[in-house]
């Protein structure tokens, strides 16, 4: 059904670990995660807060916090390169040019004592060598093509005379300057209005499909996933707990969490004063993770074997649809 | 007919608030104050050429006399020519010499050594603030710890040996106040770029391929330049009455060389009779202090609101 395209993944992880040593303990905020992405692909990855979505995209370029590791026994394979094993003089020949991010807050991703203009074409001068004049020239059409009305004005104003959802324009337009083969978008929409958001998935889904660009979506919105993304991860607790082909994934969900993920979205049809769903408790202490599943203590399908064994990511009826529980949800959503 | 009659006035009222301009913002305290910097200034610059006598020049007949008294006798030089009149603007100190010229020659000495001892910390201190706050882990631990030694050496200590081992000069002076600013500059701009680092700019330059020296020079010291100028500002008053409290000791610009400090020090002796001596420069040295203070504060006014915009 879902054409799987052939030859070599364009990212490929397997087995990422990542832990963070901090004054309470070790926080394993990455666990044993792969998963590959071809060419013109989107993978969103879709989790709650603090479930190592984040984690995980900054443990791809090195862009982690010093108290940060990622284990030795990881891999990260990015167009036959591997990447943890690089210094970071060759990482930064790959970041910005060949692997670009948009962050979270565009009121805070931006220099504020730099203008538009100079922080887009920095990435020209510095990839390229190209010339101040021309690059400075070239960010004004690159500002058009994201959306940004009177560009030739905009590239000599600060950030700070920009809104929200035109900053995190401009945050794309960096991101998209030097035409990067993987572009990992981390939240794009969460720090934005809701009317915002639509524009900025669409013009993301755009401009990938135009240069056939991988994309990696990272979202906490089921929704926002649902559209644009191929594949889709769910994250709980740093562990990958259901990985399929985003259609399938919305037609049967086998994961407990997805499907409660799933019922604790507001949606427009239910009658005025319904009483939400939401998922009770807390995500699990990421220092000391429970034995068994840990998604556990919150599952309503919750059985002995949960907290005793912990699920491995296995498939049954179906080879592209993964998924971690011993007692999984069964049928169509 | 009463509503249609306020209708129509509120329509003619247009609301016309311009945005206050940043020299509006300053304030008159800033204008002032610059005002009196730039006399100060221009007057040091230019003392060479002003129609004065020798700062050092003695006139024995007129000891500690009031401000407006002239000049009575002829110079001691013999010549025979009249002596043109000259009236002691300020009067005369302890030992006859014009009091107007000594301070315009000794705020060569303040503004130097209130000038450049900022530089010194401001460059020095700065720097390591920057890489203190930046690196963060075993270089901050150490270079902290090297500042948190200076700060507890007693400055005044310092100052004493080397102008008793190294020599007392202007240079030596600079550079031991200059060395003790480094500090609270590395402090200042530490703070700051701990701010600064933590916001995603900085990892978004690091994403677009930048090495640690270009986010060092252009996303992190563009982000901390202003509070450090502002803090220097202040160091620039700190450091002029610091200069005056040496040379009150005599550890600052040896002996017939003129300093604010130096004067008010001098008039201490005659501080019953002849007052003015001793308030005159203190009153300069009041009033430029004062004008520093004032400038620094005005700018961090319009730093902060322009911190607000963001």
């Amino acid at each position: 059904m879902i054409r799987r395209p052939a030859g070599l993944p364009l990212l490929s992880i397997q087995n990422l670990e990542t832990t963070i040593v901090t004054d309470h303990g070790i926080v394993r905020a990455v666990n044993h995660i792969s998963f590959d992405l071809h060419k013109g692909r989107t993978l969103g990855i879709v989790g709650e807060s603090g479930s190592g979505k984040s984690i995980l995209s900054k443990s791809i370029l090195k862009l982690l916090p010093k108290n940060a590791h990622v284990s030795c026994k990881s891999r990260i394979f990015f167009d036959g390169l591997e990447l943890n094993k690089m210094s970071s003089k060759t990482l930064n020949k790959i970041r910005g040019k060949r692997i670009a991010m948009i962050f979270q807050d565009p009121m805070s991703s931006l220099n504020p004592v730099m203008t538009i203009g100079n922080q887009i074409a920095e990435s020209w001068i510095h990839h390229f060598r190209m010339k101040k004049n021309r690059a400075q020239n070239r960010s004004v059409g690159l500002l058009k093509s994201v959306g940004i009305a009177n560009p030739e004005q905009r590239v000599r104003q600060y950030p700070h005379q920009l809104s929200g959802g035109m900053r995190q324009r401009v945050a794309i337009a960096i991101a998209l300057a030097c035409e990067p083969e993987l572009l990992i978008a981390d939240e794009p929409t969460t720090a934005l209005d809701v009317t915002v958001q639509a524009d900025i998935l669409d013009l993301l889904t755009q401009r990938q499909a135009e240069k056939n660009m991988s994309m990696i979506l990272i979202t906490h919105d089921l929704g926002v996933a649902a559209g644009r993304a191929d594949d889709i991860i769910v994250m709980y607790a740093g562990r990958i707990v259901e990985q399929a082909p985003a259609g399938q994934l919305f037609s049967t969900m086998r994961m407990p969490y997805t499907h409660a993920l799933m019922n604790s979205i507001p949606r427009l049809e239910n009658p005025p004063h319904t009483k939400q769903n939401f998922i009770e408790g807390q995500s699990p202490d990421l220092t000391n993770l429970p034995g068994g599943c840990s998604f556990a203590p919150r599952c309503s399908r919750v059985r002995k074997r949960c907290k005793r064994e912990e699920p491995p990511l296995s498939f049954d009826s179906r080879h592209d649809h993964l998924f971690a529980c011993w007692y999984p949800v069964c049928g169509a959503n | 007919m009463m509503g249609s009659g306020l209708n129509s006035d509120r329509k003619s009222k247009v609301i016309t608030v311009e945005p206050k301009s940043v020299w509006q913002k300053l304030g008159a305290s800033f204008w002032l104050s610059m005002m009196w910097i730039t006399l100060v200034v221009f007057g040091a610059i230019i003392a060479d050429l002003l129609p004065l006598p020798e700062y050092d020049s003695i006139d024995w007949m007129n000891q500690a006399s009031p401000p407006g008294s002239t000049r009575s006798i002829q110079p001691l030089n013999g010549s025979q020519a009249e002596p043109e009149p000259f009236v002691y603007l300020f009067g005369t100190d302890t030992m006859g010499r014009d009091i107007f010229t000594r301070l315009i020659f000794g705020a060569r000495v303040s503004l130097l050594v209130g000038l450049i001892t900022p530089i010194i910390g401001l460059l020095v201190g700065g720097m390591l603030g920057v890489l203190a706050g930046f690196y963060r882990g075993r270089l901050d631990t150490f270079i902290m710890a090297a500042m948190d030694t200076i700060l507890a050496f007693p400055g005044l200590v310092l100052l004493l040996a080397i102008t008793f081992y190294i020599g007392q000069n202007l240079t030596n002076i600079i550079i031991a106040l200059g060395f003790l600013t480094i500090p609270s500059f590395s402090r200042v701009a530490r703070a700051n770029t701990l701010t600064v680092s933590r916001r995603e700019f900085i990892q978004a330059s690091r994403m677009t391929g930048q090495n640690d020296f270009y986010i060092l020079i252009r996303d992190i010291l563009p982000n901390i330049i202003l509070p450090l100028i502002v803090y220097a500002l202040f160091v620039v008053s700190y450091m002029i009455v610091a200069e005056g409290t040496l040379s009150f000791l005599g550890l600052s610009v040896p002996a017939p060389d003129p300093s604010w400090g130096g004067m008010i020090a001098e008039g201490k002796e005659v501080l019953d009779e002849a007052s003015h001596v001793s308030f005159i420069p203190a009153m300069v040295l009041f009033l430029t202090v004062l004008s520093f203070n004032l400038i620094g504060d005005a700018l961090r006014g319009v730093i902060d609101s322009k911190d607000g915009q963001l």
